[in-house]
């Protein structure tokens, strides 16, 4: 078991009074080395159970144990350093720091890390390599396609060695061909480096590729 | 990992050349401004104060405890030559000159006048005071029957050069002291308490008149920086070690001078502060708007796990670098424009009239000063930080999850 | 009442004898009230008294200050109230010089440059001669008796003699320095006795001092007159009248600039 979730619920108070719930009680269970798809129509409660995975948001109830720790009782400003060490994120879409290189974008968080600078940079030019970007590693984000940018993305996300990356519609803004491939990478990656992968879509062809679907529904795990 | 955020920071900067630029501009024609203004008044106060000094007034004056308060004949001190020795032996003092000092009436044939009497000795008075180059016509004092007046009385006296004016007053003897003098130069100073209310004698034609064997009123030292003369006149007065001698800086001298330029010193800080506010409101536009686009960037770089004084640091740096890249251009504008017009001057003669009653001249030599441009610089760069904490914080603030949201 | 019985003459005899009688008992009365002059003429008599229509003769003035004492022998034409001309006999150095002052102008006449100077109105209030004695009270013209309201504030005994003090305080629009003057004059022959001089904040300037009465010609008047600083301690300036006549002709050519540069 690396991840379980006990009863978790989150609902957003919008304009003050209105109560919107968009997890109504979910418990599940993630192993180590799963690739998990987390389905679901848009407003089914992806995004939110994804962020409070990856310790960006906190529950209005219910727990969730990364091994045998309740994140949802560490302090806010202990979780930056929790996600650092144990998570690794991609986003939708601009995920990288538009003013680094692809190269300084992997490194980044290595950086954070306190990782020396000789090794940050073998390493980062190796997992770039990995993703196929072996001749675009002093490119900036801008002069890349956003499938490229993704692919930087994911080298950034397993850079510092998380337990799990959390990737929230990772293939959204993708063209088909493009999201195939970068799936394919990170199940790839899923398999050589036993890296957990959790990623949320609603692309057939994206949950197609996972190893297990975890589907949602007004905020409950349906199957 | 400073040096990433540094990169990071300025990096950003060049992203938005356009923004930054102006920064950079608001910030340099801030600083540039500041230091040239500052050596603009730092040039005109110097002038003020060279001109005080050198008019008459001298540096330092040594009196009689009690003279200042009382100018009369009586208070003189006797062997002023002592003193003279003992002064010359010091290394701050450039020259010594000894005056006697008597208030008196000066007439002409149709026409009297009270006036301030000095007896000074002419070759010694060239190195303490400049009285000779404000001869307008004429000579300067030669033999001991000439006077030199300002050109003012010349004409309330209607007297010109040549004529025989007779100064009356009464030694310190209690006699009457009177005799009679050929106009040898006649002096425009531009102050019109000395064009219109003093004549000069020969030192020893005042021993004569006014009974003052081998005694002196004051005696007048030139230095070799006005900006000590409070230090000097205390070393003086030490070496001096005489209760019965009062020695006098020209900040003491003149007070109206000392508080004008004190005034001013003061006032200063009002541009100073206006200058922070321009430079203020330009760096805090910039990094603002900065730090407001890249709401989605902090959100990303917050949610990987940077701190939250990282994020704060890397503000700041981005502010910082403004800063200096805006102060090298204000420092290099400063100093340039200081420089150039410190040597062309700039050119006020409209204001002559004005200009002459603080003893500044038609053109102003701006003069650099390390002191104000340090402080202009530091002042420069801790706002440029400071300014940057208010964007800096809500940077680091965001919640990542609202952040990543805004594209 | 005096009128109206002269210019009735066919009145009834008996009511003018009566009113001659009436005169005869007032005259005695009338005289005695001259001793009770207005206070106004006091200061005129007191002021007359020491400068006589005219007067010439010498004079000395010692001037005493903290740092020196001298002593000026003086000859003096006095002539009314607004013409003075005053000669330095000695000391030697000041022998030969010259003041003259008519009305309110001034000049002084210096014999070593050969050169009269005229003193600007700026100086009169300045002293003369290193004096105590302002240039302005050489010459008072009738600026005591013109420019203030006389009133007696008291009738003192001092002793040796009984004096009117009289308070002299200045006219809304006059011209003069001084905020109140007081004046002592004997009583019965207005020999002025003391003079004391206040600003106009009620501080006392300086003091006149008059003393040592006795005849000087045909004037019985003091002959020392002694003016003290009332702020400068060891101050003051003695004027002693050695030998003064009153009231002989004086030439109206003596107060003039041509007499004034004529040194004997």
């Amino acid at each position: 078991m690396l991840i379980k979730t006990i009863n978790l619920t989150k609902t957003y108070t919008i304009d003050g009074d209105i109560q919107t719930p968009a997890l109504r009680g979910v418990d599940i269970v993630i192993d180590k080395g799963e690739f998990v798809a987390i389905a679901g129509p848009s407003g089914s409660g992806k995004t939110s159970l994804l962020n409070l995975l990856g310790a960006l948001d906190t529950p209005t109830s219910g727990s969730i144990f990364y091994e045998d720790i309740d994140i949802t009782k560490i302090a806010l400003n202990a979780l930056s350093g929790f996600r650092l060490t144990q998570i690794g994120f991609v986003f939708q879409a601009y995920n990288l720091i538009n003013t680094l290189t692809a190269l300084e974008n992997v490194e980044y968080i290595m950086l954070l890390k306190g990782v020396s600078a000789d090794i940050r940079r073998k390493k980062a030019v190796d997992i770039l390599a990995r993703v196929g970007l072996g001749d675009y590693i002093n490119r900036f984000p801008r002069h890349m396609s956003g499938g490229q940018q993704q692919r930087v993305a994911v080298a950034r996300s397993i850079a510092a060695e998380p337990k799990v990356v959390l990737a929230d519609e990772p293939t959204a803004n993708l063209d088909s061909k493009t999201a195939e491939s970068l799936i394919e990478l990170m199940k790839e990656l899923n398999a050589e480096k036993g890296i957990t992968f959790i990623f949320s879509t609603h692309d057939k062809m994206v949950m197609d590729k996972a190893k297990r679907l975890i589907n949602l529904h007004d905020g409950k795990v349906v199957s | 990992m400073i040096f990433a955020f540094l990169k990071i920071a300025f990096r950003n900067i060049l992203r938005a050349k356009r923004r930054s630029l102006i920064t950079v501009s608001a910030v340099g024609f801030g600083l540039g401004a500041l230091i040239f203004i500052w050596a603009f008044v730092d040039g005109a106060h110097r002038q003020m104060v060279e001109n005080y000094t050198s008019l008459i007034a001298g540096h330092i004056q040594i009196h009689k405890q009690g003279f200042s308060q009382k100018e009369q004949l009586e208070m003189n001190f006797s062997r002023p030559e002592e003193i003279i020795a003992k002064l010359t032996r010091l290394a701050q003092v450039k020259a010594v000159s000894p005056r006697i000092k008597a208030f008196g009436l000066v007439s002409s044939a149709e026409h009297s006048s009270i006036v301030s009497i000095m007896g000074i000795v002419p070759q010694k008075e060239l190195s303490v005071s400049r009285m000779s180059d404000r001869v307008k016509e004429g000579k300067f004092l030669e033999d001991n029957k000439s006077i030199v007046i300002g050109e003012r009385l010349a004409k309330n006296l209607n007297v010109s050069l040549g004529d025989k004016v007779v100064i009356m007053s009464q030694a310190l003897d209690g006699s009457i002291a009177s005799a009679a003098y050929h106009v040898n130069g006649l002096l425009d100073t531009g102050a019109d308490e000395i064009d219109k209310g003093v004549a000069l004698i020969t030192y020893t034609a005042a021993q004569e008149l006014f009974v003052m064997d081998n005694k002196a009123s004051e005696i007048a030292v030139r230095i070799n920086s006005a900006e000590d003369a409070r230090i000097v006149s205390r070393m003086i007065a030490n070496d001096l070690n005489s209760p019965d001698l009062e020695v006098l800086a020209w900040q003491d001298i003149s007070p109206m001078l000392y508080q004008w330029v004190e005034f001013d010193n003061g006032f200063i800080w009002i541009i100073v502060l206006v200058v922070m506010i321009v430079v203020a409101i330009g760096i805090l536009n910039t990094v603002l708007m900065g730090v407001l686009e890249r709401t989605h960037e902090f959100g990303i770089l917050l949610a990987l796990g940077t701190k939250r004084r990282q994020v704060i640091s890397m503000v700041a740096f981005e502010s910082l670098i403004l800063g200096i890249v805006g102060s090298i251009a204000g420092l290099g504008l400063g100093c340039v424009s200081s420089l150039y017009y410190g040597k062309a001057g700039i050119n006020l003669s409209a204001f002559t009239q004005a200009l002459n009653n603080f003893y500044m001249d038609a053109f102003i030599y701006p003069r650099l000063s390390f002191g104000h441009v340090a402080t202009s610089l530091v002042l420069v760069l801790i706002i440029s930080v400071v300014v940057s904490l208010y964007p800096a914080y809500h940077a680091a603030n965001l919640k990542p999850v609202d952040a990543i949201r805004s594209i | 009442m005096d009128s109206s019985g002269v210019a009735r003459p066919n009145d009834h005899w008996s009511g003018a004898a009566k009113l001659g009688l009436i005169l005869l008992f007032l005259l005695p009365a009338l005289a005695f009230s001259q001793a009770s002059l207005s206070p106004t003429e006091i200061v005129r008599r007191a002021d007359d008294l020491l400068r006589g229509d005219t007067n010439r003769g010498t004079y000395t003035m010692e001037v005493v200050t903290p740092n020196w004492r001298r002593t000026l022998e003086l000859y003096v034409y006095s002539l009314g109230r607004d013409k003075i001309f005053i000669r330095i006999l000695s000391p030697a150095k000041e022998a030969g010089i010259g003041t003259l002052r008519v009305k309110n102008e001034m000049w002084n006449y210096l014999p070593n440059v050969e050169k009269t100077i005229k003193i600007p109105p700026s100086m009169m209030a300045q002293s003369w001669m290193g004096s105590d004695f302002a240039n302005d009270d050489l010459v008072k013209e009738s600026s005591i008796v013109n420019d203030y309201t006389h009133t007696i504030a008291a009738e003192e005994d001092t002793g040796d003699f009984s004096a009117y003090k009289i308070e002299l305080i200045p006219k809304p629009d006059a011209a003069v320095v001084w905020g109140k003057i007081l004046f002592w004059v004997r009583k019965g022959d207005y020999v002025p006795l003391k003079e004391e001089y206040y600003d106009e904040k009620g501080r006392l300037i300086k003091v006149l001092e008059y003393s040592d009465i006795g005849a000087v010609s045909d004037h019985i008047i003091p002959r020392v007159w002694k003016m003290s600083s009332a702020l400068k301690d060891n101050h003051y300036t003695i004027i002693k009248v050695v030998d003064v006549e009153y009231n002989k002709p004086i030439d109206g050519n003596v107060f003039t600039l041509e007499n004034l540069k004529k040194i004997q």
